[in-house]
């Protein structure tokens, strides 16, 4: 026969047992629920954190991006503007181009196949004499007019027909001079 | 050197002046297309086109309009060439208007030579297929719409719809992988607003793709001859870089329903008789002209792929403008108001998307071995989502077994996790084609009839931790 004590101390144990499962599940329940709790919070700052390097490097690279083309383009800039120099020495030495004879028979040849009478021949001041010299040579009544923003080659203008052929040296040098560009700055800032 | 004349004749019998057109008198050797300059007698100068010309006469169009231009005192210059626009490859980083004039405040370009805007078609012979994978972060279209190296292939925007964002966003992600050095963008901005030049700009600036991008720009006030400039330059530009300088070039413009409005507006003044929806009869080979500008060449490292960006007017597909493109292009990506309006972005509605040369650009070797097969379950499963969304809409949502509505709850995560994104999310295809096994797993095993057993043991999100 079991005493009151023992039957005590097996309800006793079996309440125990049964509070320490009831307590461990809690502790598993409530572990689960922690870990469950971290990862989320681990998960959404990890991506708020990716999420702030990501724009940080893209600030980053933006910026270096910037700074850059900003580079590029003073580097551009600079070497317009050493070109255009060049340009302007060109502009310069042009008097040894039209004392040439290439030139000179250049513009009679122009003049010889263009000209008609009655025809307007636009030129730089400093060659009128000699536009003049190649008309009466020709044996070709036009007029001819000074244009002080030539600096070579003729303008003819038929009236009768209200046309006007270029064939001014600034014209011709801007447009030499405009496909040379790559090469006079290979020239002068070596590879580009 | 004066032997060798540039043919420059310069004439002054203005007969009239009629919107953007000039009809000059006595011109007896005007070339079509030839390149014009016109003076005012305040010494201002403007540049033209010859669009029209006949004995005695000759048409030309302004680019920069003809305001304050008066028949008397205008001196009309024929300059003996056609429209050339100086090339190279010191206009990435830069903008520019489609004549070549910087708009950046930067100074011209030095290297590089004139080119001819107009191009030349690409012979057929030496065409190569389409079969390299572009990768342009964006899951709806890398996933299931996926873009390759030289295919041409659209994106049919409506009026409000996020096309600038998209296009912005695809500039600055898109890459070939393992080539990403080699990697440009050209961007026509044909007719666009102030403030959306505006937004390319910073955009490209801050997010630092403004090292790769080379901008040809015209604002949608400029003369609708600029307008029509535009997409020819900038293609003239991504044929340098992409055949003389071997690089993949990606040539975004937008929005060629400005293109065509603008064609429309000049075909009108020159009277000619139009066609359907008053565009010009000759639209399609016009637009042909543009969109064949694009390919990869057998021998030449290099390519051009296209994605022209076009607005519906009104929504409809069927269009003049997206009709015609769809013709000629290689698929299309379409924008749809409704996703837009449930705050969907990139609103990219996949079951009106298409992109025709996606199978052989894709799959093991190319992307990922499962590509094909998840690409085409998740455009089934999709499918049939939107269809048992009319069904609950007539039966209710209780009334549906257990499997549609799994497929509802699929149509939403579809949406919102794999099709929705953000501005500056850039998911390569392994991260898109995860999300992809990912909304897939909402379905039944059972239901995934598409994609082998192998693919689902290897990849699908129950599997995978059990590796």
């Amino acid at each position: 026969m079991v005493s009151m004590d023992e039957l005590l101390g097996q309800v006793l144990d079996r309440e125990f047992n049964y509070i320490r499962e009831e307590m461990s599940k809690a502790l598993e329940e409530s572990l689960r629920l922690i870990e469950q709790r971290y990862d989320e919070v681990l998960r959404t700052y990890s991506s708020k954190i990716q999420d702030l390097v990501t724009k940080a490097k893209e600030e980053v690279e933006g910026e270096k991006a910037k700074l850059d083309i900003e580079n590029k383009r003073a580097v551009l800039g600079e070497k317009n503007y050493w070109i255009s120099k060049v340009y302007d020495q060109v502009l310069r030495q042009i008097s040894k181009v039209k004392e040439s004879a290439s030139y000179q028979q250049g513009i009679a040849a122009v003049l010889k196949r263009e000209v008609k009478e009655g025809a307007i021949v636009y030129c730089a001041p400093d060659e009128a004499d000699k536009i003049s010299k190649i008309l009466r040579g020709l044996k070709v009544k036009a007029e001819i007019r000074e244009d002080q923003r030539m600096i070579g080659g003729v303008r003819i203008e038929y009236k009768d027909v209200g046309l006007v052929r270029d064939y001014s040296l600034d014209l011709v040098l801007g447009q030499v001079f405009e496909s040379l560009k790559p090469k006079i700055a290979e020239i002068l800032f070596g590879e580009i | 050197m004066m032997e060798t004349s540039m043919n420059v004749r310069e004439y002054s019998n203005i007969s009239m002046i009629k919107g953007p057109l000039v009809v000059v008198q006595g011109v007896e050797d005007s070339a079509y297309n030839e390149l014009v300059e016109v003076e005012m007698p305040n010494g201002e100068r403007r540049r033209g086109i010859v669009v029209d010309t006949q004995r005695g006469v000759s048409i030309v169009q302004v680019f920069e309009g003809t305001r304050g231009i008066s028949p008397t005192g205008t001196r009309i210059r024929y300059l003996g060439r056609g429209l050339e626009v100086k090339i190279s490859e010191e206009m990435l980083g830069r903008i520019f208007n489609p004549l070549g004039d910087p708009l950046d405040n930067g100074p011209p370009i030095i290297k590089g030579e004139k080119r001819d805007i107009n191009g030349e078609p690409i012979n057929p012979a030496t065409r190569d297929y389409p079969e390299e994978f572009i990768q342009t972060g964006i899951s709806a279209i890398d996933g299931l719409n996926s873009l390759l190296r030289g295919q041409k292939l659209p994106i049919f925007s409506g009026s409000g719809l996020p096309a600038n964002v998209l296009a912005a966003q695809i500039a600055k992600q898109a890459t070939v992988r393992g080539e990403e050095s080699n990697f440009a963008v050209v961007f026509g901005a044909i007719g666009v607003r102030y403030d959306e030049a505006l937004f390319f700009k910073k955009f490209f600036e801050e997010t630092g793709a403004i090292n790769r991008v080379g901008l040809i720009m015209s604002l949608a006030n400029e003369p609708p001859v600029m307008k029509t400039l535009t997409p020819k330059t900038a293609l003239t530009l991504a044929e340098y870089l992409a055949f003389e300088q071997d690089m993949h070039v990606l040539a975004i413009l937008i929005d060629m329903t400005n293109y065509c409005e603008a064609l429309r507006e000049i075909s009108a003044s020159k009277e000619e008789v139009p066609g359907r929806g008053g565009y010009p009869g000759y639209m399609y080979t016009d637009l042909a002209q543009t969109y064949e500008r694009a390919g990869k060449v057998v021998g030449k490292k290099g390519s051009i792929t296209q994605m022209p960006i076009l607005t519906m007017p009104n929504d409809d597909i069927t269009h003049p403008i997206p009709d015609l493109t769809g013709y000629i292009t290689e698929g299309q990506i379409t924008l749809d108001r409704n996703l837009y309006n449930k705050g969907i972005y990139p609103p990219i509605n996949v079951l009106m998307s298409l992109s025709r040369l996606a199978k052989d650009g894709i799959g093991e070797g190319k992307t990922r071995d499962d590509h094909k097969e998840v690409s085409n379950q998740l455009f089934a499963a999709y499918a049939k989502a939107v269809d048992t969304r009319g069904l609950a809409a007539i039966i209710g949502e209780d009334s549906l077994s257990d499997t549609d509505k799994k497929y509802l709850m699929f149509g939403d995560a579809f949406e919102r996790r794999f099709v929705s994104q953000g501005v500056n999310e850039n998911r390569d295809i392994e991260t898109t084609l995860d999300i992809g096994w990912e909304v897939l797993s909402i379905l039944p095993e059972k239901e995934l009839t598409n994609i082998k057993t192998d693919f689902i043991k290897k990849y699908h999100p129950a599997y995978r931790g059990k590796r």
